[in-house]
């Protein structure tokens, strides 16, 4: 038995060689760069110069937390988070995932692929369609198309209106992702639960928001934690189609991070930004999986 | 005051058809079954009445009332399912109280009704917990709870006992007989357990394919089959049977002939033997003698089932209350006649 037991020790010690190129690969693409971006935003190393730098301590954070354009900035990127992936995509993926679910088999695989398309399409792509799509000087699709009721072109790229169509932009882009998730959460439920909810007398309403929905909940906080990172990280398609402005109105953190790393080549303060954005992103995550622990 | 109609319900999904024109009529108070086969609509037929499904076409009247294209929760019944379909993020008191809630009933009455209902199905130290944490047994009688507290007309059950080890299943069966007693409400009940048929319903509906076979008392679907499927479907262990082809004008076996008349324009018939109408001794001068051997002999605590096989290899059962042959033995066994049931080439019973 002694004998037994020590050999399943060996295996398992064995186990861990075989992880071993894991670690490293981990280590020197993952771990590495990001103690890096934490050593330089301590600094003011250039891109200029990479080769010379001096440590400023936390004169970088410093500068950023009293700057406006930084401020501003997060509060862009709360928005853009809140409205474009919480209620957006997530809220709006549940509600097409029941809709889509209560109808025709046919039907639901037409508009699931439609939705999916969108999510496949590139972001350059999707960024430069929206552009397109939204465009004032020339006018875009949607100006051609008021056009012809005789309504007045809108400026949908102007800084009253830019954030709130990237948002719908992406929102567009995003929707898929949490439908498909919702659905396979949905094809989960029991069906005779539906049935007996439907028997108890709860109307479509009722049922949505008191037997869906808190079913739902594990597919809700894994959507709400990838759609949350997924939005954080957005900068493609806002760049294409706004580039942060105009004045500074769609300047969500990531742009504004590779403005400050690559026009006005400060490394150090780019760095800095991006340890506030891995901080956020962590600190959202671990407030998710901290709700999910209750069950 | 509850009774169900169905009036020749048909009902296809795409392009197959699963009822077939069925007709039935269910009284008020009564305990009716609807038995059948997997697969052969008994869920489908539960669910247009409940109103979870509509016929392709046909009608459903509650009591001369067209209810056809009602909403479930209008036709005033409850339903108890096989996975229970209790609210996994509810706990008992919840899930028996959700029902009352969608009425909006004061939860004073909601309080009290669940504390009554929990007391006559023995839950009352469960109000608390989550259906997770409820065995099968358990999780049954809370869904029956469920059921109860709304007061419906009609009680509709799907298979409510499959999922329940012997022992509970005999237990909950008999409470729910009881149950009955006391509500004097409506209940259709579907399973595809013939025993629990019997034993529950006060008549028996047998279904195959989407087309009801038979109705009748548990009696009389036993006794007196109307076609080969209900006689081999209902009895355990099954049925024997014998086809006997035309021979000299008549039919027989071992010699003697069947006893019968409108045989003339009949080349085959079937002859159906409930195990335990195969005698041991001779009863009458039409019993038809069966020279068998005994290949095994099972004892089932109130008797024996004998399993033979005739000298054309045919194996047959015999219940009898005694056994005192061996294995190997030959003996001569006897077809009684005054309870043979005979059946057509069509599979249809046919009067002696
Ligand atoms: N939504 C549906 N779409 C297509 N076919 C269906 C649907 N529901 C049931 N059927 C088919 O209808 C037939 C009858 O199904 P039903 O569930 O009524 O059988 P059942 O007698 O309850 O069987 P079981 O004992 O297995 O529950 C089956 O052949 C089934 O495949
Ligand atoms: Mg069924």
């Amino acid at each position: 038995m002694l004998k037994a037991a020590k050999k399943k020790f060996n295996m398992q010690n064995l186990i861990y060689l075989v992880f071993i190129p894991t670690f490293i690969y981990l280590g020197i693409f993952f771990l590495y760069p990001i103690y890096l971006s934490i050593k330089y935003s301590f600094t003011n190393i250039s891109l200029t110069d990479i080769g010379n730098y001096t440590y400023l301590g936390f004169l970088n954070y410093h500068n950023l937390f009293t700057s406006g354009t930084f401020i501003n900035s997060i509060y862009t990127t709360v928005i853009f988070l809140v409205v474009s992936a919480i209620i957006g995509q997530m809220f709006l993926g549940i509600v097409v995932a029941y809709l889509l679910s209560v109808t025709q088999k046919y039907f639901r695989l037409i508009i699931t692929s439609i939705i999916l398309v969108a999510w496949a399409t590139p972001q350059v792509t999707a960024g430069i369609m929206w552009y397109s799509t939204l465009s004032y000087i020339p006018s875009g699709t949607v100006n051609v198309f008021l056009g012809y009721f005789g309504i007045h072109s809108i400026n949908f790229l102007s800084t009253h209106l830019a954030l709130m169509s990237i948002i719908i932009a992406n929102v567009w882009l995003g929707l898929g992702f949490s439908v498909l998730i919702f659905s396979s959460g949905i094809s989960g439920i029991s069906p005779s639960i539906m049935k007996a909810s439907r028997i108890d007398g709860a109307n479509p309403f009722t049922r949505f928001f008191r037997i869906v929905i808190p079913l739902l909940k594990k597919s809700i906080i894994t959507d709400l934690l990838l759609i949350t990172l997924f939005t954080l990280g957005a900068f493609t398609l806002v760049y294409v189609m706004t580039g942060g402005g105009p004045v500074n109105s769609t300047n969500i953190m990531t742009i504004y991070q590779y403005r400050t790393g690559f026009s006005l080549f400060s490394l150090g303060l780019a760095n800095a930004i991006g340890v506030i954005i891995i901080v956020l992103a962590l600190a959202i995550s671990i407030l998710y999986l901290i709700s999910l622990r209750g069950d | 005051m509850s009774s169900v109609e169905m009036k020749n319900i048909t009902k296809m999904y795409d392009k197959v058809t699963v009822l077939k024109d069925l007709n039935l009529k269910i009284d008020d108070q009564e305990f009716f079954v609807l038995l059948g086969p997997s697969g052969s609509g008994k869920s489908t037929t539960l669910n247009t009445m409940a109103g979870l499904d509509t016929p392709t076409s046909g009608n459903i009247l509650f009591d001369s009332e067209d209810v056809t294209y009602f909403d479930p929760n209008k036709r005033g019944v409850a339903m108890v399912f096989q996975d229970y379909a209790l609210y996994p993020h509810m706990n008992v008191y919840k899930n028996m109280a959700f029902p009352l809630k969608m009425k909006r009933y004061k939860n004073d009455y909601i309080n009290k009704k669940i504390n009554e209902v929990a007391n006559i199905l023995g839950i009352k130290e469960l109000l608390k917990r989550l259906p997770r944490e409820l065995s099968g047994g358990q999780a049954q009688r809370v869904a029956l709870g469920r059921a109860l507290v709304r007061d419906p007309k009609i009680f509709l059950l799907d298979e409510p006992l499959s999922n329940l080890d012997a022992k509970i299943r005999s237990q909950i069966r008999n409470e729910l007989k009881l149950i009955h007693n006391d509500l004097k409400k409506t209940f259709v009940y579907v399973t595809h357990d013939q025993q629990e048929a019997m034993y529950l319903g006060d008549r028996v509906g047998i279904l195959n394919d989407g087309v009801i076979q038979q109705v009748g008392t548990p009696q009389e679907v036993y006794s007196h089959p109307k076609n080969l499927f209900v006689a081999k479907f209902l009895g355990e262990p099954e049925i024997n049977i014998f086809e006997l082809d035309k021979n000299d004008g008549g039919f027989k076996i071992g010699g003697v002939p069947v006893d019968g008349h409108n045989f003339d324009k009949l080349n085959k018939i079937t002859i159906g033997i409930r195990p335990e109408n195969i005698l041991l001794e001779k009863k009458s001068e039409r019993d038809m003698p069966l020279k068998i051997v005994i290949r095994a002999k099972e004892f089932t605590g109130s008797g024996f089932i004998i399993i033979a096989s005739t000298d054309e290899g045919k194996e047959i059962r015999i219940i009898s209350d005694q056994a005192n042959m061996d294995v190997g033995d030959l003996i001569t066994a006897y077809i009684d006649y005054e309870h043979a049931i005979l059946f057509d080439e069509q599979g249809d019973s046919i009067n002696k």
